[in-house]
């Protein structure tokens, strides 16, 4: 859903969510489809240079997300997003979900 | 300086099963490899027949490892290619990982996945893996075999129809010669999936035989297959350095297109022609030819159309010239069919004997073969073998000599 | 159908043929140390049946002008029969002049010769004499050419392995098999008639395509095969002796090869079969051939003019073959003409084992075992693929085992190259005792028949 202003975010009410659910949800996502122990998937670790990420695997992810939490993302305007302000380390996109599902960033 | 480009390592994994002794077995027993296909219930049921692979999981030699969104068609050349790598001795060390390459040819190979993904996307109660994505580019499998190995030398895929495979050893054979690679995996390769099969049906392709019956007056179009065969190409003074075993030498190749008019006339004006220019290419007289891996497929026009030309081509009845269609038995692979018949012709120059035609058992008097082998393999002394692929655009052969006989 | 012209009549200008002969055997000479696949070409496709009469014409009209000159034997046999060579056109004019073998034996070679020597072969055979042949090294060099074309015109390529077993000693075979597979330009190894079961182990280690060899020796290397499996061979060569057909068959189906006969005599003349296997097409580039004393089917001696020979000519010798010529063309357009396969001989030779023997062979082995009487006689006949020599003999006291062990030890101290034979199985022999008077039946009691089947 989005407004004439173009930018996205969710109707309803926005959410109350717990870093640590969203951290345990989307390092469990990542073990399973990087195929690693969920015991490398720390806060610290480098997104791309420790742990392959590649640009289909955080669609996946945002898929599964949007599933999860029954949300609508537009994927170029998250693109756009993500280009301006990048996020280096597993703990910091872990932040920004976070953020994004709890409705306090706007997605434009 | 030995600029002779040579094949060092063999794997393959077609419908006679995984690996080099399950394919050469197959070959010399003169097995049918073509069987019943599953999911084909919209074609009448003698069209429901396919070479396909059996006994292939790709866990027993690559791992589980990384396979997860990789299509059917990546995990068959990642397997294939892994038997080549072993039987060529060949470590990818990091700093000689850009003078590896890649080239596979490969057409058909993912149009499962193609038509699966655009299903999933039309269907409203699926979400669409944007994994799955890759897979709708028929590199994906060259790609991925590049990432897994860690080459990082040049990668090309061809999707040529039927001269694909011949074409890369080209491409391949060129590369190497102008030092743009030291070492090549040049692969063949292909998948069916059931939308494929129908399309070819539907356009009238396919034949209800049960059975490929190249040269035999009841061919009525093609049985289609899969398979992958994958060659460790080198120059000559590389293998040397590597102190490998060398299976042959990829000698010369010609490749002509085929003009409009009588489909059987043009296709064989093409193929004696690419042949002609291969044996010149190679410095091989049309008399020194051991075994021609014929590409008739059971097309009614590009059968009669080679008989024509070996018929010419081979008119003196050379002594030594043996001819047979291995499509006979494990079926048309499309790109992947040029790499499996240069692979039948270094183990049949390995073990000294040629595979037979099989299925043909009423020779179509149009189609008569000089020094047609049928039936049963017969055992020969092979030092040269010309392989053909064509199709109704473009005929190409290959000339492939035995390794010792580069010491004559 | 005649292929060939009819011979000139007596006093026909010879200048034409001249001309033509002579440019087209000059052309021919020159290509001929070059290429034989080049010098094919020419003899197969270029050669007519009229530029071949007239190179014919004009080669013997040289050869006889050159013997008439330097050969003491002919030029007495000219005087004698009053020819002048000049005015002969076809050795058919010559009338009832010929060369015998017994004429080699009886005149010493200096009367034959026109030119000192640089090569000497004896026949094979076990008369009791074996005749001398002299060559030059160039007149070695041009028949072993032609025999390269012959090599060439049933199949064989430069790019082949061949291996040839027919024998040295003192005869041409080996030794000219040698040169015209190397003129060819093909891998070769020549070992020779060595037991076939050495060749055997060689055949699948060197990778052969071609196999040369005498025909008896070839079937038993075809029944080893035949046990122990039958390593890829392309393409078989005989010589020396005929091929029964049921024999032939049998060595194809063995080696799933095709097999050509030739035929081939120590004093030069030769030919070759041809893809269809229907005779053997003559070198009528050097030999001169005809046919006498034909029966109705026009089969008869076979006599030869050399014509290229300027060491020692021969004139119309009478070689010993019974056969007929072919007269028609033949479909795989080589002009010369075909010599069918041989009826028999004329004289009292008969192959075995690859070999020419003579009465005066066993004569002699059966003279040194006191236990057999004047009365016996050898016949040769056939057991499935072999020769077999039968010895019927009545016998004055002792036993056939005994009998036979003298036999074997007289051959074995005095008649070697037989002797090799018998040991490699290219002939059986067998002892047979006849009941007293059971071989004078007939009229006159011939010591040496051949039995076997012709086809």
């Amino acid at each position: 859903m989005s407004d004439e202003t173009g930018s996205t975010h969710f109707g309803g009410p926005t959410r109350s969510v717990e870093r640590a659910q969203v951290s345990a949800q989307v390092k469990r996502f990542l073990a399973d489809e990087l195929e690693r122990d969920i015991a490398e998937m720390r806060d610290e670790a480098h997104l791309f240079d420790d742990l392959g990420l590649d640009s289909l695997l955080f669609l996946a992810l945002f898929e599964e997300l949007q599933g999860e939490y029954e949300m609508t993302i537009d994927t170029r305007k998250l693109a756009r997003f993500g280009r301006r302000n990048p996020v280096e380390t597993l703990g910091e996109l872990i932040d920004l979900i976070t953020r994004i599902i709890r409705g306090e960033v706007t997605i434009d | 300086m030995d600029d002779r480009v040579v094949i060092s390592g063999i794997g393959v994994i077609s419908p006679f099963g995984v690996g080099r002794e399950a394919f050469w077995a197959g070959l010399a027993d003169a097995r049918r490899a073509v069987s019943s296909m599953a999911g084909l219930e919209a074609l009448p049921e003698a069209y429901r027949y396919g070479g396909q692979l059996s006994d292939f999981r790709p866990e027993d030699i690559i791992g589980t490892k990384g396979l997860k969104y990789l299509n059917d068609a990546t995990r068959l050349l990642l397997c294939t290619a892994e038997l080549a790598r072993r039987d060529a001795r060949l470590e990818i060390a990091p700093d000689a990982a850009e003078d590896v390459g890649v080239v596979v040819a490969s057409s058909f190979s993912n149009v499962g996945d193609c038509v699966g993904f655009y299903e999933s996307l039309l269907s409203p109660a699926e979400r669409t893996n944007p994994l799955r994505f890759p897979n709708l580019f028929i590199n994906i499998a060259g790609g991925n075999l590049a990432i897994r190995l860690g080459i990082r030398g040049l990668n090309t895929t061809v999707t040529n129809g039927a001269t694909s495979s011949l074409d890369a050893l080209q491409y391949g054979l060129t590369a190497l010669r102008c030092a743009r690679a030291r070492v090549l995996l040049v692969g063949g390769l292909e998948v069916l999936s059931p939308a494929l099969v129908e399309g070819f049906w539907r356009a009238g392709m396919l034949g209800d035989t049960m059975a490929p019956r190249p040269f035999d007056r009841r061919r009525r179009g093609l049985i289609l297959a899969e398979g992958c065969g994958v060659l460790v190409l080198e120059r000559a003074d590389a293998v040397r350095d590597r102190g490998a075993p060398v299976y042959g030498e990829v000698a010369g190749y010609g490749s002509v297109p085929v003009e409009t008019g009588d489909e059987a006339v043009a296709a064989g004006e093409a193929i004696a022609e690419a042949m002609r220019r291969a044996l010149a290419a190679a410095g091989i007289r049309i008399d020194e030819v051991d075994w021609v891996a014929a590409g008739a497929g059971s097309s009614p026009s590009g059968d009669r159309g080679e008989a024509m030309a070996l018929r010419r081509l081979f008119a003196a009845e050379p002594h030594r010239l043996r001819t047979s269609a291995i499509k006979s038995m494990i079926g048309e692979a499309g790109a992947a069919s040029g790499m499996l018949q240069v692979i039948a012709c270094l183990l049949a120059a390995e073990h000294d004997r040629v595979p037979p035609t099989v299925n043909c058992e009423e020779e179509d008097p149009a189609c008569l073969v000089p020094a047609h082998v049928r039936d049963r393999s017969v055992p020969h002394t092979i030092r040269t073998a010309v392989v053909n692929s064509f199709d109704c655009d473009r005929a190409a052969s290959l000339v492939v000599r035995r390794s010792d006989a580069l010491l004559q | 159908m005649s292929a060939l012209p009819a011979p000139a009549g007596r006093g026909e200008p010879i200048w034409r043929h001249w001309i033509v002969g002579g440019v087209a055997s000059t052309v021919a000479n020159l290509i001929n140390g070059r290429s034989i696949e080049t010098a094919y070409r020419l003899a197969a496709r270029a050669s007519s049946p009229a530029t071949l009469h007239s190179i014919q014409t004009w080669k013997l009209r040289r050869t006889l002008l050159h013997a008439a000159r330097h050969s003491p034997f002919y030029r007495r046999l000219f005087r004698r029969h009053g020819v002048d060579p000049a005015n002969v056109s076809h050795p058919s004019e010559l009338g009832d002049l010929f060369t015998t073998p017994q004429d080699l034996l009886d005149h010493p070679a200096e009367d034959f010769l026109c030119r000192p020597p640089q090569v000497l072969y004896e026949t094979s055979g076990t008369a009791r004499r074996r005749k001398t042949v002299y060559y030059s090294h160039q007149e070695v060099e041009s028949t072993t050419s032609l025999m390269a074309i012959g090599l060439y015109h049933v199949g064989i390529r430069p790019s082949d392995r061949v291996i040839s077993t027919p024998d040295y000693h003192s005869w041409t075979g080996g030794p000219w098999w040698a040169r015209a597979v190397t003129k060819l330009g093909a891998f070769g190894a020549f070992p020779g008639k060595i037991p076939p079961a050495e060749v055997y182990r060689r055949l699948a280690e060197h990778r052969y395509d071609v196999l040369i060899g005498d025909v008896s020796w070839i079937l038993r290397l075809t029944e080893l095969a035949r046990a122990q499996g039958a390593p890829p061979l392309g393409l078989i060569v005989g010589a020396s002796e005929g091929l029964p057909r049921r024999s032939r068959q049998f060595i194809e189906e063995v080696w799933g090869a095709r097999m050509f006969m030739c035929y081939g005599c120590t004093e030069g003349a030769g030919g070759m079969e041809c893809r269809f296997r229907s005779g053997y097409h003559l070198n009528e580039f050097s030999f001169l051939c005809e046919i006498v004393d034909q029966d109705a089917d026009g089969n008869g001696e076979v006599v030869f003019t050399t014509l290229d020979r300027t060491t020692m000519p021969l004139i119309r010798y009478r070689v010993g073959d019974v056969a007929r010529l072919i007269p028609d063309p033949c479909d795989c357009g080589i002009a010369t003409r075909r010599l069918s396969p041989l009826r028999g001989r004329s004289d009292e030779i008969v192959m075995l084992g690859g070999e020419g023997v003579a009465p005066s062979l066993f004569e002699a082995i059966l003279s040194e075992v006191p236990q057999v009487s004047g009365t016996w006689q050898a016949a040769i006949c056939r057991d499935g693929h072999q020769d077999v020599c039968d010895l019927r003999l009545e016998l004055d006291g002792g036993d056939v085992a005994s009998v036979a062990q003298q036999v074997k030890d007289v051959m074995r101290a005095k008649f070697e190259t037989t002797w090799k034979d018998y040991q490699l199985g290219l002939f059986d022999l067998r002892f047979t005792a006849v009941p007293r008077g059971a071989l004078l039946q007939e009229r006159k009691l011939r010591r040496l028949v051949d039995e076997r089947e012709r086809d």
